[in-house]
């Protein structure tokens, strides 16, 4: 990969470096952000570091406007879940507020400038049904078909994506972070008796600062949606730099991570941060997660390629010739990791022939992209 | 240097390479396409706007055609901005009509420094007539005559209302887009304006666009004052009418009409407001361009700065960014 | 509903009005969920008391209509058409203290 492929992470790695960019960088610098959806990550590295002044005229309406982007989707977000979690409320049990609107509700760094593209909430298995027909009075319903809708019912560690027919937010109801099928098998009990409460709300919980890492992990390494692999990555290495400065932190989150059965997510996820965003992982930290998680021999260069070209922003200017057969190896690899092969063939059928399941997901995203991203799509004033 | 200061065949070796950099109102467009034709309708269509020197581009786009075996029985254009594609392709023959519709969505879901509206806006003495858009409002054919007449052409789609001069609204001078029966109405009513290309079958019908007067793009950096808001209804046959109508109700219409009034919030909602307080507000039905375009002439100059706008202007707090 | 039930607009979820004299229509804007709702100049006038305080239906009443007796029907009137409505659109809510 050439260095105008990965001169997004570069600069993300240092922002002080933001203060010297010349007009034609910042051009490439600018769209490859956007097509990351981390501009208006770039925005709050901007203004955290004080560099506004440094920015050529022409480029700031770029970073203002995806702020304000970003503010508009923190706001909805915070808006969703104040309903969510009333209407939830009845149920009398813990809801888990899991990945992008846990960083918002619990006042991360990780919130900072950045979109949205779905609320993602956990409830224990028992409580599932009920908790579909609470919010089916209140307007979320199904937007799955019905192949997907028992694809998912079946298979999955979530309920098809539930969306507000006014709003048309999209909210994943999981009870666990991973399939009932796949491989590693981490415990929601552990997850759930480990979340910390969230000031405000009685119901309310985000999962522990190792869990949350392990999750975020789990997400973007067992998961084929790469188009965020950037984003995901960059939250990762926000969450290590935030919860990082606590040593207690390094200290359990190894053990946590084998405890949990997600120590191969976790040793990709410090090796990628560090290698690609210069994360500060401690040394020892490293090597015992490398002990536990790293794969062996060919396999461990092999995931390296693979990753160092899905993870980059997804931009022509960061594609070799190569990146194609290595996203469609990971999305091969995601479902292998999800099911037993048993079950993967007839799914993989079923996609080609009828219905794409998880490429007509990212459609029904990517439709909400061209009318204003995500999640405020279609909110016109009625 | 403008456009059109290059050479066809010049300009179709940038669009091939490294692309051409022009002006369009206040943004930079970069172009580069491997289609045969495109530079002659860009010459045509964007002929006068100024060539940039900068080298930041706000939007890098491409027109190509798609791989696969249809290019050869069914020629098909697509659209890209930085490898991404808002719309499904289109056949060769709308290349320019989506070009146009590809820089429309690169504006109006990326550049939330403006409150942007669907809809035309002139300029006549400084003062700007906004005319939403309703689908088959007939805004496009009245937008059109007006600039024929002497209005200066501030924008046919995307009306980019300030957030930091209350109530002022920016020009983006681009070709005006006419449907079906309006290109033969402007043909004849107005025979020295440049049209381009004609689209046959597209999702809107038949389209060829108009292209803005030079002196439009001339005096592309100077906004006008928002002062009357028109809602347009071509009615065959009828005569012109100008009623009044409130302007709580044309807020609501204006917020509809809207690409980012929600992503802006309450600056977004202090932004429509300041332009509510400076519009008087008609409902218009017309058939006849000779007999509306008098009317609307004499509608504005008659209006002046109104009390409004000097009361607005003096208790205007100015929206912040919270 | 019983007689203690106050009504406010929850500042979480501030309003936003235009209006515009001699008009009998005002716009109503809730930036937190983007709604925007085209309302009667009577109901804005309620919204606008509710977003100053929380209040009963009967001080609503008492201060929309200070010399008129709240009685039954006229506050079933305006708890059916005004508040119980406005809650159902997310404007404002009920604390039953």
């Amino acid at each position: 990969m050439d260095k105008q492929a990965t001169l997004l992470f570069s600069l993300l790695a240092r922002p002080q470096k933001l203060a010297d960019l010349d007009m034609p960088t910042w051009d490439v610098l600018i769209r490859q952000a956007r097509n990351a959806d981390l501009l208006g990550r770039v925005y709050e590295l901007v203004a955290e570091h004080q560099l506004f002044d440094a920015v050529p005229l022409p480029v700031r309406p770029h970073l203002l406007s995806a702020r304000r982007v970003a503010r508009r989707h923190t706001a909805m977000v915070g808006f969703e879940l104040g309903n969510l979690l009333g209407i939830l409320a009845k149920l009398d049990t813990p809801v888990v507020v899991l990945k992008g609107a846990a960083y918002v509700l619990a006042g991360l760094p990780a919130a900072a400038g950045r979109v949205f593209s779905d609320i993602d909430l956990m409830v224990a298995k028992e409580h599932l049904d009920e908790a579909e027909k609470l919010l089916k009075i209140q307007a979320w319903v199904a937007s799955a078909d019905s192949y997907d809708d028992k694809y998912y019912r079946k298979w999955m560690h979530e309920l098809p994506p539930l969306q507000h027919l006014k709003r048309h937010t999209l909210l994943d109801l999981h009870h666990a972070i991973l399939p009932q099928t796949a491989r590693l098998k981490p415990d929601s009990d552990k997850l759930f008796a480990a979340a910390v409460p969230v000031d405000g709300y009685p119901n309310a919980f985000v999962l522990c600062p190792q869990d949350m890492v392990l999750h975020s992990a789990t997400h973007l390494f067992h998961d084929d949606e790469f188009k965020h692999g950037a984003r995901d990555l960059v939250d990762l290495d926000t969450l290590l730099r935030y919860f990082g400065k606590d040593d207690a932190f390094w200290q359990s989150l190894v053990s946590r991570g084998e405890t949990m059965d997600l120590s191969r997510p976790l040793y990709y996820a410090l090796r990628f941060c560090q290698r690609l965003l210069d994360t500060p992982v401690p040394e020892l930290v490293m090597a015992q997660a490398a002990r536990l998680g790293r794969p062996v021999g060919p396999l461990a260069w092999l995931m390296d390629k693979l990753f160092e070209r899905a993870l980059p922003a997804d931009h022509p200017m960061c594609v070799d010739s190569f990146t194609p057969l290595a996203k469609w190896l990971l999305y091969l690899r995601s479902h292998y990791l999800r099911m037993p092969f048993h079950l993967l063939i007839p799914h993989l059928l079923h996609k080609a022939f009828i219905s794409p399941i998880n490429a007509r997901r990212m459609e029904k995203k990517a439709e909400n992209r061209p009318t204003i991203e995500g999640l405020i799509a279609e909110n016109k004033a009625p | 240097m403008i456009v059109a200061d290059y050479s066809e065949e010049a300009l179709q070796s940038l669009i091939a390479g490294s692309g051409l950099r022009f002006d369009v109102g206040p943004f930079v467009v970069n172009l580069q396409s491997s289609l045969d034709n495109f530079a002659a309708d860009i010459r045509l269509m964007y002929g006068t706007c100024p060539l940039s020197t900068q080298s930041f581009a706000d939007f890098h786009v491409r027109l190509d055609q798609p791989f696969g075996l249809r290019r050869w029985f069914r020629p098909q254009t697509n659209f890209t901005q930085d490898g991404r594609t808002p719309f499904k392709p289109l056949p060769l023959e709308q290349s320019f009509a989506m070009f146009e519709w590809g820089l429309n969505w690169c504006v109006s879901s990326q550049c939330h420094q403006y409150l942007i509206v669907h809809a035309a806006v002139v300029e006549r003495a400084g003062l700007a007539l906004i005319m939403p858009a309703p689908p088959g409002s007939g805004k496009s054919t009245l937008c059109a005559g007006l600039v024929a007449r002497g209005w200066r052409l501030l924008t046919d789609e995307l009306a980019l209302v300030s957030l930091e001069q209350p109530g002022e609204v920016i020009a983006l001078p681009r070709p005006i887009s006419l449907k079906n029966e309006s290109i033969d109405v402007i043909r004849e009513f107005a025979p020295q304006q440049v049209i381009g290309p004609i689209a046959h079958d597209t999702a809107k019908g038949t389209v060829a666009h108009m292209a803005a007067p030079p002196e439009s793009i001339r005096r592309g950096t100077e906004t006008a004052t928002s002062r009357l808001l028109i809602f347009p209804k071509y009615i065959p046959g009828a005569s012109t009418s100008i009623v009044p109508r409130q302007k709580a109700a044309s807020f609501m219409e204006l917020a509809e009409q809207s690409f980012n009034f929600n992503v802006l919030g309450e600056l977004g909602f202090q932004a429509l407001k300041q332009v509510l307080d400076n519009c008087d507000c008609y409902d218009l039905s017309y058939s006849d361009l000779d007999d509306v375009i008098p009317a609307l002439e004499q509608l504005i100059d008659a209006s002046g700065a109104s009390p409004a706008l000097d009361a607005s202007l003096t208790n205007s707090g100015g929206a912040t960014d919270g | 509903m019983r007689a203690s039930t106050t009504w406010f607009v929850n500042p979480v979820n501030p309003l936003f009005f235009a209006a515009w004299p001699g008009e009998d229509a005002v716009v109503a804007y809730q930036s937190t969920s983007g709604d925007t709702h085209l309302i009667s100049a009577m109901g804005a006038a309620v919204l606008e008391l509710l977003q100053a305080a929380p209040l009963s239906a009967e001080a609503v009443f008492k201060d929309l209509f200070p010399d008129e007796e709240p009685v039954a029907e006229a506050l079933a009137t305006l708890r059916n058409n005004f508040l119980i409505h406005f809650e159902q659109l997310g404007l404002i809510e009920k604390s039953l203290s």
